[in-house]
């Protein structure tokens, strides 16, 4: 890895020729159709720099954790994140734009219809796409339940937003969670109704983030980010697919 | 290999596969006076083991037989008839499940539809999700599920009993599923623990009402003063040893997800924590500790969230 950073200062062209390794790593039937579908017919490069993780199998499918590191990437290089699951009738689930004093990680849950590979691209600013993953599996041993929430609980407090802070040495860690329902539409007699953009500011109100989601992302969705300042408060706007809006004081 | 032989080779071992009885082969240990233990394997269930995981076991008084636990399928059930045939004539007078955790009454079909018993939560968890469990272990287990009924016990009244010889007691506990049903067996100082004691084996908490709920159950199973405890996974050993593994590891767990709150720390951080070196005995611990966080860690976050 060491290497790796090395090299990339001196050629990044050379670099680019060297992470050209077009062969999707999961061999998943749905390459051709997901690739098509989000990489805008750019470059791509499976590069190991980009880190999926999850948990070997969902356990509970409708809420499954899944942390995107893309610590190891040159920050400045960055344009976006996107975040889709193969095998999800939702593929895209959220779009990641760190804008300033915020690190290329988050985590949240997602929903999983099957076992599928869920990836995370990163569009860097020459316009190749940089792509990790994990594998997970949908269901894990034979005691799990069907996943549940009632989503009329989160329509009671609609946009609702719990957080917490921790300062750091020299970063702070956000954890913040919104109630909605974030319903996909796809089970009769129910339309789609989800958070789509959630932007976090630092006290200045400057945004530091921006994530558009859709449904894919699991009810209640939940994020983790860290700053790499030392901020006591942040900021969070909040808006769904029906236009409703919320600002919250993260802390 | 030629592929031709590849080919001609693996349609061959399918088929003496399918021609093949599939048998879970119990061997019964006598762990106690008319007291005989089936142990499960301490593996995910899977098309080895026919979803054998957790331990059944079962007293021969001089009247009839008492029936702990009965297994994942209907054919896991038939053969623990067969064992117990073999060992005692007398006719089966009551089966009892531990809990709704389908490694432990799936094998009710192949029993007396009167003599099942359980808790009263107990039925009512395995009305609402035993069909889930069902099909969830036909989708894992293919073959060995074969004819598995879900045939649901009834609620148990009587709770304290003499039966040909053996003093027997049937204790209401809830710290593992929510409804967790012990035998105790005074005369032989045996303690059917089901799922409220693993032993060298981590505790699964997906069902929990809270790890000091279950803490709190193991202190009073202290008190029960048994000799010997039949853990629901793990083997049989002494009592004191088998609720230490427990309790030992819940605390573990209670700890880290306390920490890890406190600190802003994310599910998977708790998933790829590393685990102590006194832990490294408990079988399963990544794939438990990773339910766990999925699970439970929620819990401790919302406690802890402005
Ligand atoms: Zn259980």
């Amino acid at each position: 890895m060491k290497i790796l950073k090395y090299l990339l200062i001196i050629n990044s062209c050379f670099i680019s020729a060297w992470l050209n390794a077009a062969e999707d790593p999961f061999k998943s039937t749905f390459w051709e159709y997901v690739s098509e579908k989000h990489l805008e017919g750019k470059p791509y490069y499976f590069d190991d720099r980009i880190k999926v993780s999850g948990p070997d199998f969902a356990e509970n499918s409708a809420q499954v954790p899944i942390r995107v590191d893309a610590i190891d990437f040159p920050s400045e290089q960055i344009e976006k994140i996107i975040v889709f699951v193969d095998f999800n009738p939702i593929s895209h689930v959220l779009t990641f734009k760190p804008v300033q004093q915020v690190q290329p990680r988050f985590s949240t849950k997602i929903k999983l219809e099957k076992a599928s590979p869920v990836r995370a691209a990163l569009l860097d600013k020459q316009g190749n796409w940089h792509i990790g993953g994990v594998f997970i599996r949908a269901s894990g041993g034979g005691c799990a339940l069907p996943p549940s929430g009632d989503q009329q609980a989160s329509l009671q407090n609609l946009l609702a937003t719990k957080s917490h802070v921790v300062p750091r040495s020299s970063s702070t860690r956000i954890k913040l969670k919104t109630i909605h329902p974030m319903s996909t539409g796809l089970q009769a007699g129910t339309e789609e109704f989800y958070v789509n953009n959630l932007t976090v500011l630092n006290e200045k109100e400057e945004v530091m983030a921006e994530i558009e989601m859709t449904a894919a992302v699991a009810q209640d969705p939940s994020f983790n980010l860290t700053s790499d300042q030392n901020n006591q408060f942040f900021l969070v706007e909040l808006e769904d697919s029906k236009g409703n809006k919320a600002k919250k004081r993260l802390e | 290999m030629t592929r031709f032989a590849l080919v001609l080779f693996s349609i061959l071992s399918t088929q003496i596969l399918a021609a093949q009885e599939i048998s879970y082969s119990l061997k019964p240990i006598k762990i106690a006076e008319n007291t005989y233990v089936l142990r499960g394997s301490d593996k995910e269930i899977n098309t080895s083991n026919g979803g054998h995981i957790a331990n059944t076991g079962f007293i021969t008084t001089a009247k009839c037989t008492v029936v702990f636990d009965t297994g994942p399928s209907k054919l896991y059930g038939q053969e623990l008839l067969k064992v117990i045939k073999n060992i005692s004539s007398k006719p089966i007078c009551l089966v009892l499940n531990s809990h709704f955790h389908p490694d432990h009454f799936l094998g009710n079909a192949a029993f007396e539809k009167s003599s099942l018993k359980a808790l009263g939560k107990t039925t009512q968890q395995i009305g609402r999700h035993g069909e889930h469990f069902r099909s969830n272990y036909y989708e894992a287990l293919g073959i060995w599920m074969r004819d598995t009924e879900l045939t649901p016990p009834s609620e148990i009244t009587k709770k304290q009993f003499e039966l040909g010889g053996h003093q027997l007691s049937i204790l209401p506990f809830s710290g593992h599923s929510g409804a967790d049903l012990v035998l105790f067996d005074k005369t032989t100082g045996v303690l059917f623990a089901g799922d409220l004691v693993f032993h060298n084996r981590a505790p699964a908490t997906a069902h929990t009402p809270g790890i000091a709920w279950w803490l709190n159950d193991l202190e009073k199973l202290k008190l029960l003063n048994a000799k010997t405890i039949v853990p629901g996974h793990g083997p049989v050993t002494q009592a004191e040893t088998a609720i230490s593994s427990t309790s030992t590891y819940l605390t573990w767990l209670d700890q880290l997800m306390k920490a890890s709150a406190t600190e802003g720390l994310e599910i998977m951080d708790i998933i790829e924590t590393d685990i102590p070196t006194h832990l490294n005995n408990q079988k399963m611990i990544r794939y438990e500790i990773s339910r766990s966080a999925i699970h439970l860690y929620p819990k401790y976050e919302d406690a802890i969230f402005e």
